[in-house]
């Protein structure tokens, strides 16, 4: 794996984002693939073992993810597994699919980039799922502010902070909640308060 | 971890002093008899397990009217050194029909057993497996009774197919033990000591595990049963609610359609003649709603497990909106997730006491809350997948003669969308600890 793949900070930038659609190439269908996305407790050991399996499995991820005629569940599969490519390619799909119609795919989609991104995250994508945690469904607004758990940069700390302090009612108590759970992986320890 | 003495400390000889007192005092509930009919409660239904249609003899098992019982074999405060434990003996009284091995420990750590020899040089696991191909993986394919490694407490149960039968007589096993690196995103230098994402392909020195040290809790059962393995069992469960899709410990208990999940449950399990018995409600944190995390030190699932620490004994079932399993740099969502193969049994409170299952409705899942339910009770007493689909490596087949090769109409094949069970898979069910067999009234 190459540096950039890995989330640089060119990459990470909103104020431009990469919203240039993937050429769509869509790949052939593959039940051995289908059966993996497919099954109820598999998930990949790591991503060199997904692409030894699938060569093409960014691609397949991709397809599905985009493909609103395909059923939720594998586009949900889809989205999460996409974590396993932090790169530019991948934020762009996601950032794309954050438009779509269904809650769970948008829900999906902004809790991957906040969770796969989050080490590399800079202000602006911060921002940018704090914005989110306002979408008119709860469910989306919820796993938005779920994913600043995984962000390492200490923006997301206080975003949280403003959410638990002033932020809709329904979000208080789970900024609370994600800010404990988010030093507790920074730092071994809870906020203590 | 508390501090326990076994009372059964000692290698192979002191058990047998202590059954022979057991015996002269006529006393068979002792603190060592953890399991008995007469605590039996009536099914919520108020139905008993139809055997009428039995024959007297129905696949590997022997039908017989007296009930089983467990005893404790080893109960150890031990610990690791090297990745490796000292040889554990104990004496397996006559009659039994099945045993498990569990190691609880530390969170971050992934345990299995080394080896595990019975009387006469059987191999049920066998020694030098850790340092295979195998061992890598996590999962003892060649030994004669499968075993797979798990992150804080590991447990194992024999029989787990026909070719690994325990018999009476002294057990001798060893415990071996690894701690995963800890990734961390980004890049450092090679050779810092620390485990980037990158370092995974570029410098391998930098993500070694490290071998075990520490503190273990040993425990052996062992299930009795003169006439063998009943052919009828009863689980109890301890149902845990999240908040999650609003349901209860309360609401659950009306709830049309978690009434109708159970029973679902119920009707799958009731091909091998196991029934479902005493339901214990309860809440917990919502902040368990959703699970992000399910391995290592603080994670969400092992957490939430520990939370059935001073529940009645019975198997934990945890319900939750949404479960996202991490590896080695990602994650993927997933429908429901077991404490491992089996589960520790008798066990409570450790991170690995329970089964999960996600309930948040999704279009298109390929299983429902119910044959998710079974399937992963079914991991935690014991079953593999009958068969994976060579996602990740090659493809692998539960070890049991009477499972198809990829047949999805089984609830433990990997999809988690059939619904039957096998004769084998039921002994391997009702051989487990957590399964009561009630004396017939």
């Amino acid at each position: 794996m190459t540096a950039a793949l890995l989330g640089t900070s060119a990459g990470t930038t909103l104020a431009a984002p990469p919203l240039r659609p993937e050429p769509v190439t869509v790949p052939a269908p593959n039940d051995r693939f289908d059966a993996m996305l497919r099954a109820i407790d598999v998930v990949p050991p790591d991503r060199a073992s997904f692409e030894a399996a699938f060569p093409d499995a960014w691609a397949r991820l991709d397809a599905v993810a985009r493909d609103a005629k395909r059923d939720t569940w594998s586009r949900v599969r889809a989205l999460s597994l996409l974590s396993y490519f932090v790169e530019p390619r991948t934020r762009a799909t996601l950032e794309q699919v954050l438009a779509d119609a269904d809650k769970d795919i948008r829900r999906q989609a902004i809790y991957t980039l906040g969770r796969g991104f989050g080490a590399s995250a800079d202000v602006a994508l911060v921002r940018f799922i704090e914005a989110r945690t306002a979408d008119p469904e709860q469910d989306v607004g919820e796993h938005a502010l779920r994913s600043l758990r995984w962000v390492d940069h200490p923006e997301a700390k206080l975003a949280l902070e403003r959410i638990a302090e002033k932020g809709p009612a329904t979000l208080r108590e789970l900024a609370r909640k994600t800010l404990d759970k988010r030093m507790l992986r920074l730092n071994g320890v809870p906020r203590g308060d | 971890m508390q501090k326990r003495k076994s009372v059964l400390d000692g290698g192979c000889w002191a058990p047998l002093v202590v059954a022979a007192m057991l015996v002269a005092c006529g006393d068979g509930t002792t603190a060592a008899v953890v399991d008995v009919a007469d605590n039996a409660e009536p099914d919520p239904d108020g139905s008993e397990p139809d055997t009428s249609s039995n024959p007297d003899t129905v696949g590997p098992e022997t039908i017989v009217a007296e009930p089983a019982f467990v005893q404790v074999l080893l109960d150890e405060n031990a610990s690791m050194s090297f990745g490796l434990s000292k040889v554990f003996e104990v004496e397996v009284p006559t009659d039994v029909v099945s045993m498990t091995v569990s190691v609880i420990g530390d969170d971050a750590t992934f345990y299995g057993l080394a080896d595990w020899t019975g009387p006469g040089g059987n191999a049920l696991v066998t020694k030098g497996w850790v340092n295979t191909d195998e061992g890598q993986g996590g999962l003892c394919l060649s030994c004669k009774n499968r075993i797979a490694l798990s992150g804080g407490a590991f447990a194992t149960i024999a029989p787990n197919n026909p070719a690994a039968e325990v018999t009476a007589g002294c057990h001798t096993f060893s415990l071996f033990g690894y701690e995963p690196p800890k990734v961390v995103q980004g890049q450092g230098r090679c050779g810092d000591g620390i485990c980037h994402q990158v370092d995974q392909f570029q410098c391998a020195r930098d993500c070694r595990s490290t071998s075990a040290t520490g503190p273990v809790r040993v425990l052996v059962h062992a299930k009795m049963a003169a006439g063998g393995l009943p052919a009828t069992g009863v689980l109890d469960l301890n149902l845990h609610f999240t908040g999650a899709q609003g349901l209860s410990a309360a609401s659950a208990q009306t709830d049309a359609g978690f009434r109708a999940t159970i029973e679902s449950v119920r009707s799958s399990f009731s091909q091998v003649r196991l029934d479902l018995s005493t339901l214990t409600y309860r809440d917990i944190d919502s902040g368990y709603r959703t699970i992000e995390s399910l391995d290592g030190e603080g994670s969400d699932l092992q957490a939430m497990f520990s939370e059935s620490d001073g529940n009645p004994n019975a198997l934990n079932l945890f319900f939750v909106d949404e479960l996202s399993a991490a590896a080695f740099g990602g994650f993927g969502v997933i429908l429901g997730i077991a404490g491992g193969i089996p589960g520790p049994p008798l066990v409570q409170g450790s991170s690995r006491s329970g089964v999960a299952i996600a309930i948040k409705p999704i279009a298109g899942a390929p299983a429902g809350i119910d044959t998710t339910m079974a399937h992963e009770v079914g991991h935690f007493l014991g079953l593999f997948h009958t068969s994976e689909q060579a996602f990740f490596g090659p493809q692998v087949h539960d070890p049991l003669p009477d499972t198809p090769d990829n047949d999805a109409s089984y609830l433990m094949f990997n999809t988690g969308a059939g619904n039957k069970l096998s004769e084998w898979q039921g002994r391997v069910m009702r051989s487990n600890p957590w399964v009561r067999h009630p004396a017939p009234q």
